[in-house]
């Protein structure tokens, strides 16, 4: 109960930091972060399904499908 | 900038304020619970699987499934044709 | 890319696809099923894309293999899926308890929905990559 209130602080701060940032290389990684933080709480909720498929989905895939869509347009915002 | 981090973090605080008390009452009794209760109770009779999850998945709701798959090969479609019919050459006047 | 990464990529690539194919078949045993075990063998063959080029990827799978690959699974799974009180008799087999070869229709469509789901996420990889 109080490891699931510590590592849910995380989730909140790298979210927060992910959408005001001006490089979008930086908010792709504080997005990855986010996720594995997040497969963390699902594990310490008893749900090990969910939390294999999120942190092998959302942290793995999806981060290098941004990577790839982010190089091939700009990387500084505005 | 400052009015950007003040409402984000309002919304945050009135969310989990508002999660917490619809939560405490729903989440933690069997009362109103009679499909969970059986699908746990008659999940490795009728499959014969341990794994509670998969024999839901699979066997109980497969046709939810189905549409998950139907999702996934949209999505692979989808970009497919858009790789097809790329971005439209300008013409030079 | 650097040397180092090209070799622990092309060493440790077998291990990444037999960890993916053994949470595939064993989906009614242990926690995972079909997407997470297809995400991880897609993990490995990403990584064979990312240190060298995607020509050396498409020697393991063609492109076009897996198009046709897609599409004939797509077509199976529907009609067992749909058509299930046809199918009862001959795919419900066995009614042992915590082996490999038991669980009556899970193992077979954990396998199906593994190669659907893999061949999707290979498909948009290669899209993405390809431009």
């Amino acid at each position: 109960m109080i490891l699931l209130t510590i590592f849910s602080i995380p989730i909140i701060l790298f979210s927060l930091l992910a959408a005001l940032s001006k490089d979008l290389l930086r908010a792709v990684v504080f997005l990855a972060v986010s996720s594995m933080c997040i497969a963390l709480a699902f594990l310490l909720l008893k749900a090990p399904d969910i939390a294999m498929t999120e942190a092998s989905v959302n942290a793995c895939l999806t981060t290098l499908i941004y990577v790839i869509a982010v190089r091939k347009t700009r990387r500084y915002e505005e | 900038m400052m009015k950007k981090i003040a409402f984000t973090l309002s919304l945050i605080v009135i969310f989990t304020f508002l999660f917490s008390v619809i939560s405490s009452d729903i989440f933690a009794s069997w009362k109103n619970k009679d499909v969970a209760r059986y699908y746990l109770e008659n999940g490795l009779k009728k499959t014969g699987s341990p794994n509670i999850v998969s024999s839901v998945v699979w066997d109980f709701r497969a046709f939810d499934t189905l549409g998950e798959e139907t999702v996934l090969f949209t999505a692979a479609v989808g970009i497919f044709t858009l790789m097809i019919f790329g971005p439209k050459k300008k013409k030079k006047a | 890319m650097d040397v180092i990464i090209r070799t622990v990529s092309k060493a440790i690539f077998p291990f990444i696809l037999l960890l993916g194919v053994f949470i595939i078949f064993h989906g009614h045993l242990t926690p995972g099923g079909s997407f997470p075990g297809a995400a991880i063998t897609i993990s490995g063959i990403a990584l064979i894309i990312i240190s060298y080029s995607l020509k050396k990827a498409e020697r393991i799978i063609n492109e076009e293999n897996a198009h046709k690959i897609e599409a004939i699974v797509a077509l199976i799974l529907a009609l067992i899926v749909i058509y299930e009180p046809v199918f009862r008799n001959y795919i419900k087999y066995g009614t042992r308890l915590f082996e490999l070869w038991s669980a009556q229709q899970i193992l077979f469509l954990n396998l199906l929905g593994g190669a659907m789901a893999a061949t999707a996420l290979l498909l948009i990889i290669f899209l993405m990559v390809k431009e």
